[in-house]
C-alpha cells in the first residue's frame, strides 16, 4: 500500500527512523575521514546498502545521507559548489530505496559556525545556504525534513525558518545535549526546556534529541525531560547513541547491545515519544531489535 | 591609576571596548606589560575557565571574553615584546587527520591564549608528518577529534611524534576520548573540556 503522507503518519503512533550512517559507510569499506555527502555522488551502491539494510532492519523512515551538505560543510571538504548535485544525488538514491511505501526525510546538519556576534555567520546567509539545500532535496521526492545534532538556538531557528521559507512538509528538529552540571544543555548552554518553547514556536512537527555523550539510562531522563517540557503540545523525537564509545584493538566499539538498546528506547517510548531512530554506533541490528520489541504487539 | 580589576571584569564581561581602553591606559601610566597581562587579563580569563568547569557559563561567553581578550592584547604585544615577557610555554595544537571540526580545537586555543601560553594552530585535518615538523619548537603538543572514527588517527600521531624522538609533552580532548584512551596510546594528558585543559597543560609544563 501506497504511504498516506507524513503528518498524518506521525499522528498514527511510534514511527522508526533509521540508525548511524557514517560507521555504516565505513563497515562497507569507506575510509574514515572521506566526505560522507559526496558518496551519494561518487558510490551511491554503497549509500543505496546502507538505506536497504536499514528498511529491512524495520525502519519506516530513512534520513538522506546530507548531514553535512550544507555549503559551509561541503566547503571545508572543497565541495562549496556540490550542494545542488549531491542533494540532487542524495534524495533521488533514497526515494527510489524507499518506493512508494517507506518515507524519505531529507537530512539537514549544522554548518559548523558561529551565528554573528559569536561567529561570523549572518542569518541571511545561513537561511539562504539551507534553503538552497532545502528546495533540491524536496525536488528528489523527499518527504520532510530532520535537523539534527543542532546546539545554538539561534542557528537551529535560521534553519527551520529557510525550510518553511520553501515548504510546507513537516520539520524534525533534534539538538544534541549532554549532561552539565547535573543537567542537560547542548554545548551552547540550551536547555531542555528552552530548546523545547523555542523549537515549538516555530511551528514545527517534532522537537527532540539525538547524539550526546551519556548513558542509556541518562537518555531515558533526557526524554522525561522533552516529553514533560513539550506538555503534549509538540511531538518528541529521541535518537540516542548505542551508549558511550570505548577504545578496543584500536577501534572504536559501543559496548551497549541491540537488546540494551531496544530495552531503553523501551522505557523512552512508553513516555510518549513515538519518533524514533539511532545516532552514533547503531546498527541496522539495533533498529531490528528496537522493531521486534517495539512493533510485536501493535501495527507495524 | 589603572585598575587591573576592571581589566579583568571586562574580559569576563566579554566588553572588549572596556578591555582595550583599559589596557591603553594602563600602559600610559607606565603599569608594567607583565602585570597588566597577568592580573588583568589573564585573571580574567581564568575567571571564565573557572565557571566554564563550573557550568556556570557555556562557550558562547567563553568565545566572547577571548575575542575581548584578543583585542587587548593586540595592544598589549608590542610592549611585551619590548619588556622582554616571555610566554608561560608554546603549544601546538591541531585536529588530527581526517576529522574536520574546529570548534574544541579553537576553543582550547583560546583558553590556552588566555592563560598566557603561545598557540600555534595547525588546523583541521592535520596529518603526524604536520605535527612532528612542528613539534620540536614546543614543550606541549594538543591533539582534538570529534569523531570515533578518527580515534585512531590520535594513536598514529602520538607513534610518529615519538619515532621522531619529540620531547614535548602530548595532551588531547575531544567528544569521545577519554582518560583511559589517552593512557591506552600514551598521551601525558587527558582534559574533557578547554578550561581543564589548561589546568592540564600547566601541569605537564611544571
Amino acid at each position: 500500500m501506497s504511504r498516506i503522507n507524513l503528518k498524518d503518519r506521525i499522528e498514527q503512533g511510534l514511527f522508526l527512523l533509521d540508525g548511524a550512517m557514517g560507521t555504516q559507510l565505513i563497515a562497507r569499506g569507506v575510509e574514515p575521514g572521506k566526505c560522507n555527502d559526496f558518496l551519494n555522488v561518487e558510490s551511491p551502491d554503497v549509500v543505496s546498502d546502507v538505506y536497504k539494510a536499514y528498511l529491512d532492519a524495520g525502519s519506516d523512515a530513512i534520513i538522506t545521507n546530507t548531514f553535512g551538505a550544507n555549503k559551509f560543510s561541503l566547503a571545508r571538504h572543497g565541495f562549496g559548489d556540490k550542494v545542488d548535485q549531491i542533494n540532487a544525488a542524495a534524495a533521488k538514491l533514497a526515494r527510489d530505496i524507499a518506493g512508494e511505501d517507506k518515507y524519505v526525510l531529507g537530512g539537514l546538519g549544522p554548518s559548523g559556525d558561529f551565528l554573528q556576534p559569536l561567529g561570523n555567520l549572518k542569518p541571511d546567509e545561513l537561511k539562504q545556504a539551507f534553503a538552497e539545500q532545502v528546495q533540491t532535496l524536496l525536488a528528489g521526492g523527499v518527504d520532510g525534513f530532520i535537523i539534527e545534532t543542532m546546539t545554538a538556538l539561534d542557528e537551529i531557528a535560521v534553519v527551520i525558518e529557510a525550510v518553511k521559507s520553501v515548504c510546507d512538509l513537516p520539520v524534525l528538529a533534534s539538538m544534541s545535549f549532554d549532561i552539565a552540571g547535573g543537567n542537560f544543555r547542548t554545548m551552547m548552554g540550551v536547555d531542555v526546556e528552552s530548546a523545547v518553547s523555542k523549537i515549538a514556536s516555530l511551528g514545527v512537527t517534532a522537537a527532540g534529541f539525538n547524539c550526546g555523550k551519556m548513558s542509556l539510562d541518562e537518555y531515558v531522563k533526557l526524554a522525561e525531560k522533552f516529553v514533560s517540557a513539550a506538555n503534549r503540545q509538540i511531538a518528541v523525537l529521541a535518537e540516542p547513541n548505542a551508549g558511550l564509545p570505548e577504545l578496543v584493538d584500536g577501534g572504536v566499539i559501543y559496548n551497549v547491545t541491540p537488546d540494551d538498546f531496544a530495552a531503553a528506547i523501551e522505557k523512552i517510548h512508553s513516555l510518549g515519544v513515538n519518533i524514533i531512530g539511532g545516532c552514533c554506533g547503531t546498527t541496522p541490528a539495533y533498529i531490528e531489535a528496537l522493531a521486534k520489541r517495539l512493533k510485536s504487539g501493535g501495527k507495524g | 591609576m589603572a585598575d587591573l580589576s576592571k581589566l579583568s571584569e571586562a574580559i569576563i564581561k566579554g566588553d572588549q571596548n572596556a578591555a582595550a581602553e583599559i589596557t591603553k591606559a594602563a600602559l600610559e601610566e607606565a603599569v608594567e606589560p607583565e602585570s597588566i597581562l597577568n592580573d588583568g587579563l589573564i585573571a580574567g580569563m581564568d575567571t571564565i575557565g573557572v565557571r566554564f568547569k563550573n557550568n556556570e557559563v557555556y562557550i558562547p561567553e567563553v568565545l566572547i571574553a577571548a575575542r575581548a581578550m584578543k583585542m587587548a592584547m593586540e595592544i598589549l604585544e608590542p610592549a611585551l615584546a619590548k619588556a622582554g615577557v616571555k610566554p608561560v610555554g608554546k603549544f601546538l595544537i591541531g585536529t588530527v587527520q581526517g576529522d574536520l571540526h574546529d570548534i574544541g580545537k579553537n576553543l582550547v586555543a583560546m583558553m590556552m591564549k588566555g592563560a598566557g601560553f603561545e598557540v600555534i594552530d595547525l588546523g583541521v585535518d592535520v596529518p603526524p608528518e604536520k605535527f612532528v615538523e612542528q613539534a620540536a619548537q614546543v614543550q606541549l603538543v594538543g591533539m582534538s577529534t570529534l569523531l570515533t572514527t578518527t580515534m585512531p588517527a590520535m594513536q598514529k600521531t602520538i607513534e610518529a611524534l615519538k619515532d621522531a624522538g619529540v620531547s614535548a609533552k602530548i595532551m588531547i580532548g575531544g567528544a569521545p576520548v577519554t582518560q583511559d584512551y589517552a593512557d591506552k596510546i600514551g598521551a601525558n594528558g587527558y582534559a574533557s573540556d578547554a578550561a581543564s585543559a589548561v589546568d592540564v597543560a600547566k601541569s605537564l609544563v611544571a
